[in-house]
């Protein structure tokens, strides 16, 4: 079996082999985090939602009758989210007790996460910008594939993708530093730095 | 403008791991000696961590094995109530529709997304979202204290009591009789304007308010605070951002939420 396959990560789960956990935290964390946060949670709801979501794994690896039929990462997804979506319904439980806020003490929190949401919008937003070759090569390297994999799957060679690769990274950058609302928040952030 | 994409491609080199060990240690060196050059390499790793996240997470979303994985997370959820069989018949059917729901909120969310990206939908959304944020109904405990203990304020208490309860179209119809009695005018005037917030009619809040503003209500911080909510939810920026600059001054409970708010609308200003 291949190593860090969905399969052999599986059966390292069921064996509880710490490096498994450490597997699926540096390979999912990141996009399940942004997950939480696009449905409306904070950084700190997101470790939640992760940490519940490996134990609703375990859980169902445990299981006799499991099999899995479909992407580990997929999987993990679905976990989280069903767990998010039941803590979204605790909170709005919560919600009809309280009347009234009063104190605000996340005040920097929001600020923070209400401008990371703007720069991923940005981001995001520059990427989806570019013209296709860029992104697929770029897609390729951010899904950690072999440059030389992406070559032969685009019928490059492969010093070609890797001089395009940084290329296209700098127009990415370009773009993004040139963004009326990336140059709003930077002057807003100037402004505020100096008050 | 060169070297501008020279530092960023050399950067991209870096970060992807493209760079020999040799041109490794050099720019390593740079970074640590420029804060400018530091400051950009952060920016850029900030780019391919989210870009990383963020494709990864569409590509989960769009999975076409994504149902049967949802199939495999409903076997969890349904472990949890084992015990209570007709309870899990019932949440399992809620479940499912509110992730039906989810589902199309997310949608709705990424259409929404896409629009304000083409610039369709500017701001709206963003001061939608402020107002979502900063607005909570008004808490009027030491007012119905007060009421329930005299006589006199009993229809006025009733208002308010509707409006505590949600009950906002007869919170208004309660409160309109009361219009003539001066010396509840301001409360009044404050909650019927809170009740027209509570449904949605910003602009009747809004006349209402401005008159308070601009009269000698004993509630002025609070009559402030809500006008200029209601000048956000109207798209009237500038006159809520100068309201709250006056709201600043006042001591008390919405100073800090005043100033926060402020700073934030500077944003749709500039």
């Amino acid at each position: 079996m291949e190593k860090n396959s969905d399969q052999y990560i599986i059966q390292r789960i069921r064996a509880r082999e710490d490096n498994a956990f450490v597997y699926l935290q540096v390979k999912f964390q990141d996009s399940i985090r942004l997950m939480v946060l696009e449905m409306g949670g904070s950084k700190e709801d997101a470790k939640d939602v992760f940490s519940e979501g490996l134990v609703a794994l375990i859980c169902l690896v445990d299981r006799e009758d499991f099999v899995l039929n479909c992407r580990l990462g997929t999987l993990v997804y679905a976990l989280c989210k069903n767990t998010w979506l039941l803590q979204l319904e605790k909170q709005a439980a919560v919600r009809n007790y309280q009347v009234r806020r009063l104190d605000n003490p996340d005040e920097q929190d929001f600020t923070e996460e209400s401008d990371q949401q703007l720069y991923h919008d940005i981001f995001w937003e520059s990427f989806k910008k570019m013209d296709k070759v860029c992104q697929d090569i770029l897609g390729g390297y951010l899904k950690e594939i072999s440059p030389k994999e992406i070559a032969d799957t685009m019928g490059y060679s492969y010093g070609y993708v890797r001089k395009r690769k940084s290329l296209c990274h700098g127009y990415l950058m370009k773009l993004i530093e040139g963004h009326p609302t990336y140059i709003k928040i930077k002057q807003t952030e100037l402004t505020l730095d100096i008050e | 403008m060169e070297r501008y994409m020279d530092k960023n491609r050399r950067l991209a080199d870096y970060i992807y791991n493209d760079l020999d060990r040799e041109e490794v240690v050099e720019l390593e060196r740079e970074i640590s000696n420029d804060p400018e050059l530091s400051e950009s390499y952060q920016l850029n790793m900030r780019v391919k961590e989210y870009l990383q996240a963020k494709i990864q997470l569409e590509e989960m979303r769009s999975d076409p094995q994504l149902e049967d994985a949802e199939k495999l997370a409903g076997m969890v959820f349904d472990l949890e109530s084992h015990d209570e069989a007709e309870k899990v018949t019932v949440s399992r059917g809620r479940n499912r529709s509110r992730i039906r729901i989810w589902s199309f909120a997310a949608a709705v969310a990424a259409t929404i997304a896409i629009l304000i990206s083409f610039g369709i939908i500017p701001s709206t959304i963003s001061q939608d979202k402020l107002f979502d944020r900063y607005y909570e109904p008004y808490a009027a405990s030491n007012y119905l204290q007060r009421g329930e203990s005299k006589e006199k304020y009993r229809d006025i208490t009733n208002g308010i009591n509707d409006y505590m309860g949600g009950r906002y179209s007869q919170s208004i119809d309660q409160l309109g009789g009361l219009n003539a009695v001066s010396d509840i005018q301001p409360e009044v005037q404050l909650f019927t304007a809170l009740s027209y917030i509570g449904l949605g009619q910003y602009q009747d809040a809004q006349n209402i308010l401005e008159s308070a503003v601009n009269g000698n209500t004993r509630y002025q911080p609070e009559s402030m605070w809500y006008l200029g909510l209601c000048y956000l939810k109207t798209g009237e920026v500038e006159k809520a951002s100068s309201l709250l600059e006056r709201l600043e001054k006042y001591d008390g409970l919405y100073q800090r939420d005043a100033r926060s708010l402020r700073k934030k609308l500077r944003r749709f200003s500039q």
